[in-house]
């Protein structure tokens, strides 16, 4: 599995209505580079990173993270299967109990049977369409989460900042696993709580002073301006430690200055290891900054390869840089 | 002789299950973004599978027909309850936590209509149409108590022991704030009294421990009182005294807080202005034609409404303080109510010994002084039960909605998608938030049905569940403590409207009691357009401004 590619996908396809927003579209990203998406405006870049990223479900077309197809890491998390399997069995346990009082009269042997028949029955019947939907190739997961506890995370073109929420606790929210998540937790486990929040607050003011935030570490994300806001988002996802980041327009509308701070942290986590998948117009920027261009026009790749070559690709030159 | 002090004690009653209601309510809605309009139907489910536990098995008699009776204690039926109500939140959630918003709260609804039709029209479940009744809540044998016989000390002894503990640590807190503020232990009114409520251990224990401070001085106030009760039935009296004083007294002691910076200019108008409120009703006393009351008071009140408005928009002292000029006025109404105005007719008539007695029974609420000898009634013990199962309640939800758990649900309410982006599960936590919050709703409907003793399908009408958004919205959307308040209030209300309907002709009563809904309708509308976070608004900003 470690042979593989960070990411690989095929043949690609998402139409909506009429129209086919991204139409087989292959390639691949690796650790430790950044690949930059660029093409003109309707391309499909940002379908594809919807696509990519699980929040649509493809047409067609496989997406493989780190080997896995991520069809397989989307499917419903053991507790999520747990609450369905007994909402299942219970819901038909109580219709089995129901028709053996019906039928046969009140004797607790009866309604216990029904009921264990019942849950049975229930618990069979969700397994069973489970197995079913996992074999069937039309059969989509789409649960996004489920890709972004194994390590690819994204943000927004248009932000989606939590408005109600101040800058810090934006971040605080972003690490997975922690203890105080569970309600049951947040009353019994208080201690081991504040040894975690202690920590990824110590984390989340490096991000905030990487990021130049510091002074607005108290205010509602809903009072940042546009370019803050970009940068919030960036480091929400740097939170997560994840393999894969995948920025949607990061810099655009980010003054220069910060520009260049944000291109740094970029480099230097792609000399971590980390893989990053950037959608920029900002053509200096991605130019300079990635390893690999993939070009796409009206739903397919036009182009790729290192950023000199598909610099001086024709047909990019024609449809977008406008020669 | 006219005891008030029992009629805010039924109010305090209505008032913490509902609180109960409407903090099940904020979990979903306040925090979570959840719009449920069926939460009227865990409160439903909670008061019917309560009532079954306790009712004893059905003897099969032509009257009174239902599925099941347990004859379990109420201790037993309250949780079951509450779980109970839970799971049916889950089961709920399940299909519906798939819409958007609004069909969320059209589905939900309609479900919430569906279990009440079930009660209704299921004759064999819980008496079809008519009312379940015939169980009996906990410990009424026991009661009323008086001093002198084991039971009444206990009941001293818990109750009395709770609420010094609890008035020892809101003192302790309003000391704490003076600490803050610069002044040293024992120098303030809150200081000196709390080294003489905690019988002097505050200075052993440290002022910084004041938490556990309170346990102590509880501990030590349940056995004065205890003994004190088990002695004599004037020591009963005199403990019960003691304890009311006390309770004022922190009363005034946060009051002085809430009050910091008025000077007798301030007090005097909030004065002039809760009694303009309260004079404005005078026609009603007063004048026997209805077509002559209706209008006079209408007019009064115009008059007086308009006076605050311009007060408040030109005169600098009531601008600068909306908050504390509000609470005032409200507080001054409440007061010239509950002392001066049940004096009036005997003072007229020089009767003062009435005169006394009636002051006295308000002001030690600790007690009944209703009937021939002061006792400690159900509805008092009720209340005292309720309150502490709503702190409790209160308690654990902020802890919950304070800690990361707490952080996912609002951020949900902001945005699902960040939160899925970021590898957090929001069907999951939203079926989290519906099962709490339906779980507080059926701990409400247990309370409820302890609290009616007869439960019939007609109480569980959508209505209820407008109720509840009414108090969060009064109170203020995503502050639990503020439940508490929009719940005393909307009671209040209620209660005060009831007792306005004594005075009109019996024709009339039924009129106001439809018109008060009314009133209560313009009076939200008012309030969602000028200030729709709330009385005290979402917490963070409610602690902002009050510290």
């Amino acid at each position: 599995m470690s042979d593989a590619p960070l990411l690989e996908v095929e043949n690609l396809q998402k139409s909506f209505g009429g129209i086919t927003a991204v139409d087989g579209v292959s390639f691949e990203l690796e650790a430790g580079k950044v690949t930059g998406l660029i093409g003109p405006n309707g391309a499909g870049k940002t379908t594809t990173f919807n696509l990519v990223s699980g929040f649509y479900k493809p047409d067609a077309g496989t997406i493989r993270f780190k080997g896995t197809d991520t069809q397989t890491l989307m499917r419903p998390a053991p507790v999520e299967q747990g609450v369905w399997a007994s909402a299942s069995a219970g819901f038909l346990g109580l219709i089995g109990a129901a028709s053996g009082r019906v039928t046969y009269g009140v004797s607790p042997d009866v309604l216990a049977g029904g009921a264990v028949a019942g849950a049975a029955v229930g618990v069979g019947l969700y397994v069973g369409q489970n197995a079913i939907n996992n074999r069937r190739g039309a059969y989509k997961h789409s649960r996004p989460f489920r890709l972004a506890r194994q390590g690819m995370v994204r943000t927004f073109q248009i932000t989606r900042e939590l408005t109600e929420m101040t800058v810090l606790e934006n971040l605080l929210l972003a690490p997975p696993d922690q203890t105080g998540e569970g309600p049951l937790n947040a009353i019994v486990r208080r201690g081991t709580i504040a040894e975690e929040e202690a920590q990824f607050r110590e984390r989340a003011e490096e991000i905030i002073e990487l990021l130049e935030l510091d002074h607005l570490r108290d205010e509602e994300a809903g009072n940042l301006s546009g370019g803050q806001r970009k940068l919030l988002e960036l480091g929400r996802v740097l939170m997560l430690d994840p393999d894969l980041v995948m920025l949607d327009e990061p810099v655009a509308g980010v003054n220069p200055a910060l520009t260049d701070r944000i291109m740094e942290a970029i480099t230097s986590m792609r000399d971590e290891g980390y893989g990053f998948c950037i959608v920029e117009h900002e053509m200096d920027v991605i130019m300079s900054l990635s390893d690999k261009i993939i070009a796409m026009a009206e739903g397919q790749k036009m182009a790729e390869g290192p950023p000199e070559e598909v610099q001086q690709d024709e047909q990019v030159l024609e449809s977008y840089l406008g020669g | 002789m006219a005891v008030v002090s029992d009629v805010i004690i039924s109010l305090g009653v209505l008032a913490t299950f509902y609180g109960l209601l409407a903090l099940g309510m904020n979990i979903k809605y306040g925090f979570t973004g959840l719009l449920d309009f069926g939460h009227v139907g865990f409160y439903l489910v909670g008061a019917y599978t309560a009532a079954l536990l306790v009712i004893e098995p059905d003897a099969g008699g032509p009257d009174t027909v239902y599925v099941v009776g347990l004859d379990l204690p109420w201790i037993v039926a309250v949780l079951v309850a509450t779980v109970l109500a839970g799971v049916v939140g889950v089961f709920v959630a399940l299909p519906t936590l798939r819409l958007r918003e609004d069909y969320l709260a059209i589905t939900v609804l309609g479900i919430a209509a569906i279990f009440q039709r079930i009660v209704q029209a299921e004759s064999w479940l819980v008496n079809g149409p008519d009312a379940l009744r015939g169980y009996t809540p906990p410990l009424i044998d026991l009661f009323p108590v008086t001093g002198g016989s084991p039971v009444g000390a206990a009941v001293m002894a818990v109750a009395g022991g709770a609420i010094w503990a609890g008035s020892t640590w809101a003192l302790g807190r309003a000391m704490e704030l003076e600490f803050d503020a610069g002044t040293g232990p024992g120098v303030t009114v809150a200081g000196r009294l709390h080294a003489v409520v905690t019988f002097g251990t505050d200075r052993l224990i440290g002022f910084e421990n004041y938490r556990g401070g309170a346990l102590v001085a509880g501990a030590i106030a349940a056995v004065v009182g205890g003994v004190l009760s088990f002695a004599a039935q004037d020591g009963f009296l005199a403990w019960a005294v003691v304890v009311s004083v006390f309770t004022w007294l922190v009363a005034f002691v946060w009051l002085t807080r809430y009050s910091s910076g008025f000077d007798a200019v301030d007090y005097l108008t909030t004065f002039a202005l809760g009694a303009a409120y309260m004079g404005a009703l005078a026609p009603m006393f007063f004048l026997e034609t209805f077509q002559l009351w209706v209008p006079l008071t209408g007019l009064a009140f115009a008059v007086v409404i308009g006076v605050t408005v311009y007060l408040y928009s030109n005169w600098q002292r009531f601008a600068a303080r909306p908050f504390g000029y509000g609470l005032f006025t409200g507080l001054w109404f409440g007061f010239i109510w509950y002392i001066p105005l049940q004096i009036l007719s005997d003072v007229a008539a020089a009767n003062w010994p009435s005169v006394a007695s009636s002051i006295f029974g308000n002001v030690v609420w600790v007690l009944s002084l209703s009937g021939d000898v002061p006792e400690i009634g159900y509805p008092r013990f009720k209340l005292f039960l309720f309150g502490t199962l709503l702190l409790v309640a209160l308690y654990l939800s902020e802890l919950t909605i304070d800690s990361p758990f707490g952080r996912v649900l609002r951020a949900i309410r902001n945005d699902e998608r960040v939160v899925n982006s970021l590898g957090k599960d929001p069907f999951m936590y939203k079926i989290m938030s519906m099962a709490i919050g339906s779980a507080l709703a059926g701990l409400a409907g247990a309370l409820a049905a302890m609290h009616f003793q007869v439960l019939v399908f007609t109480m569980f009408a959508p209505r209820v569940t407008f109720i509840a958004l009414l108090m969060l919205f009064l109170g203020g959307v995503g502050n639990n403590r503020a439940m508490v308040v929009g719940a005393f209030l909307f009671w209040a209300f209620q209660t005060a409207t009831t007792q306005l309907s004594g005075f009109v002709a019996p024709g009339l009563r039924e009129n106001i009691q439809a018109f008060r809904f009314v009133v209560m309708g313009v009076l939200f509308l008012l309030l969602l357009y000028y200030r729709p976070q709330g009385l005290m608004g979402e917490r963070a900003a409610a602690e902002a401004g009050s510290e």
